[in-house]
């Protein structure tokens, strides 16, 4: 098993298809295979350890990452918004590694070739040159992740791990020729190269939108008649508002749009539910170290949860959905035990793509090959996975355990209140105190005794806020996940509270 | 569990998604499939056809394999010939 036996079989079995970039003047999977061919062909002259891939969307990326596969050496994409100190700390971790980039200025003595001659590589008639590593166990890629530590960890992603996600969740060549996708992901992230091996299998064109905005991925949609597409939550909150200052509805050809990355508030699926009648939301849970997907929340799940009576039922679209046929998912107590449905413990995942593994740390799959998700939550009686909090964002207070997610679920529902965060401040009386750090409604100006007395009314007082901050907007990850340590900071520093 | 088998007698090649620790070998066309170098590739001219990207199971022991190269077969495993699996109804996620 090896990547290469995707493109090969793409190559072999769709050759005219074009797959990569536009309709008219993009790249087939023979013509992506060829490019892949020439730079792996360079990557051995180089005599390199790694490819590093530095840059934005666009077939630089699966060019690279295939050239990487049939080089056999491992494939390490890395976030181009990182600080020159973080850059080359990593890049120092690799012996000698090769950096495709079109910022080679920023890579100091590691060895470069610009995107653009690399793609070059493409017009030179080519052949295989038997050099991928057959060994399933090869190492194919490698993503940094950042942990709650300041160093990132490079998270290990093994051919055979990426090839059982893809044969367990996709059907060779199941696209018609006339869908198209779009991705405005960072490729740098799992669900870009989860995005591409999928959708090249799958024979359906994968079009870059490297600088996101609302108006312009609306603008390719229409003009690359895009049937399929992959968003951010603050991807959608986006879209949803450039369709209603126009008063319009999305794209008639969107036939199935998924989403992940980071929690969605209920009110913009809502809001997007209405506006895409036509449709197909899938809701996709997934982790690095699980070569992405574990559990979905299909188009007919949204349906039949959005038109329910049932609260039970209604309840799911707040859910991750279930779990992929290929994997088992468990919620575990603290002593490794299976708990009651509905009750909330650690959610824990195992199955042939789960990596969980790191270069630094080793393997963190124990013997009963179950890997730790560290996300917090609970599975109804129908399987139904409901995703909480990291267990790193647990508020110990007074020796008492607080899930944040619960206090902020009670304070987003405040008229007032149009997002909130909720995190505990470390104290040396308490261990923790409740912040809640909340970001307005639009004219609205919460007055903060009102909002901790809703608290209190709904919850105990033991999980009531004890500082209440107002804050123009929570900061995230660009994929949309709060970052509460830079929230605890603005109180920690030394801001007034209230 | 990932190798990849070439058939000895067409041009098919498979790779095994789920295996089985059973002493059994699998067979295309007849002969043992080997995981080293293939055999002629056109010693058969009848038999099924094994179509690129489609997976072919055995339901007693639970081996599945899915086709690489496409080639003529059939794909047999103790005796029983493998059977074309369903088509995955799951919805994009990627």
């Amino acid at each position: 098993m090896n990547l290469t036996m995707l493109l090969n079989m793409v190559a072999e079995g769709m050759p005219e298809r074009v797959l990569i970039g536009d309709a008219k003047t993009g790249f087939t999977g023979a013509q992506l295979r060829e490019l892949a061919y020439g730079g792996a062909a360079y990557i051995e002259s180089r005599g390199v350890d790694t490819v590093v891939f530095l840059g934005g969307n666009g077939p630089g990326f699966p060019g690279a990452l295939f050239a990487s596969a049939y080089s056999g050496r491992p494939f390490l994409p890395i976030n181009y918004r990182l600080g020159d100190e973080q850059l080359s700390e990593i890049l120092a971790r690799r012996d000698k590694p090769l950096v495709i980039t079109d910022m080679p200025e920023r890579v100091g003595d590691a060895e470069t070739i610009t995107i653009a001659d690399f793609m070059k590589m493409a017009e030179q008639p080519a052949s295989d040159p038997g050099l991928a590593d057959m060994d399933p166990s090869a190492i194919a890629v490698l993503l940094m992740t950042s942990g709650t530590t300041a160093a990132p960890k490079s998270a290990v992603l093994r051919h055979r791990h990426l090839m059982s996600y893809i044969f367990g969740s996709v059907d060779f060549a199941s696209a018609e020729d006339s869908e198209a996708t779009i991705v405005s992901i960072p490729p740098y992230h799992i669900a870009a190269v989860a995005n591409l091996l999928s959708n090249l299998y799958a024979g359906r064109r994968i079009f870059y939108l490297d600088q996101f905005t609302a108006e312009q991925w609306l603008s390719h949609v229409r003009d690359q008649q895009i049937t399929n597409a992959m968003v951010v939550p603050t991807m959608l909150v986006r879209i949803v508002e450039e369709l209603t200052k126009h008063g319009e509805q999305a794209p008639a050809s969107l036939r199935a749009v998924s989403y992940g990355g980071a929690k969605i508030s209920e009110q913009v699926l809502l809001k997007a539910l209405d506006l895409f009648p036509n449709t197909g939301f899938v809701n996709a849970y997934g982790l690095t170290e699980t070569a992405s997907s574990i559990a979905v929340l299909g188009p007919e799940d949204h349906r039949r949860a959005w038109a329910a009576t049932d609260p039970a039922v209604r309840a799911r679209l707040a859910s991750v959905g279930r779990a992929l046929p290929t994997v088992e998912i468990e919620v575990h107590d603290e002593h490794g035990a299976r708990t009651a449905p509905g009750k909330v413990g650690d959610i824990v995942v195992r199955g042939p793509q789960v990596a969980g593994e790191y270069l630094e740390a080793g393997s963190t799959i124990d013997s009963d090959g179950w890997f730790r998700t560290r996300d917090r939550g609970y599975i109804d009686a129908e399987g139904y996975i409901f995703v909480q909090d990291r267990a790193d964002d647990t508020i110990i207070r007074g020796g008492e355990n607080i899930a944040p997610s619960e206090i902020e679920d009670v304070l987003t529902r405040h008229a007032t209140v149009a997002d909130c965060a909720v995190a505990g401040i470390p104290d040396d009386e308490w261990g923790h105190r409740i912040a809640a750090f909340i970001v307005s409604a639009p004219g609205a100006s919460p007055d903060p005794e009102d909002l901790r007395e809703y608290v209190r009314s709904k919850l105990r007082s033991a999980k009531t806020p004890d500082a209440i901050v107002f804050v123009d907007e929570l900061p995230t990850t660009p994929t949309g996940k709060v970052l509460r340590r830079d929230l605890i900071r603005l109180v920690t520093q030394g801001n007034p509270a209230t | 569990m990932g190798i990849r088998l070439r058939s000895q007698a067409s041009a098919a090649e498979v790779i095994v998604v789920k295996g089985s620790d059973a002493d059994v070998e699998l067979l295309c066309a007849g002969l043992a499939m080997s995981d080293g170098v293939a055999g002629e590739a056109s010693q058969v001219s009848d038999g099924p056809t094994l179509e690129l990207g489609k997976r072919y199971s055995d339901p007693q022991s639970g081996i599945e394999v899915l086709v690489s190269k496409a080639g003529i077969g059939p794909l047999s495993w103790d005796g029983r010939e493998l059977v074309q699996a369903q088509a995955k109804q799951l919805p994009a996620s990627d």
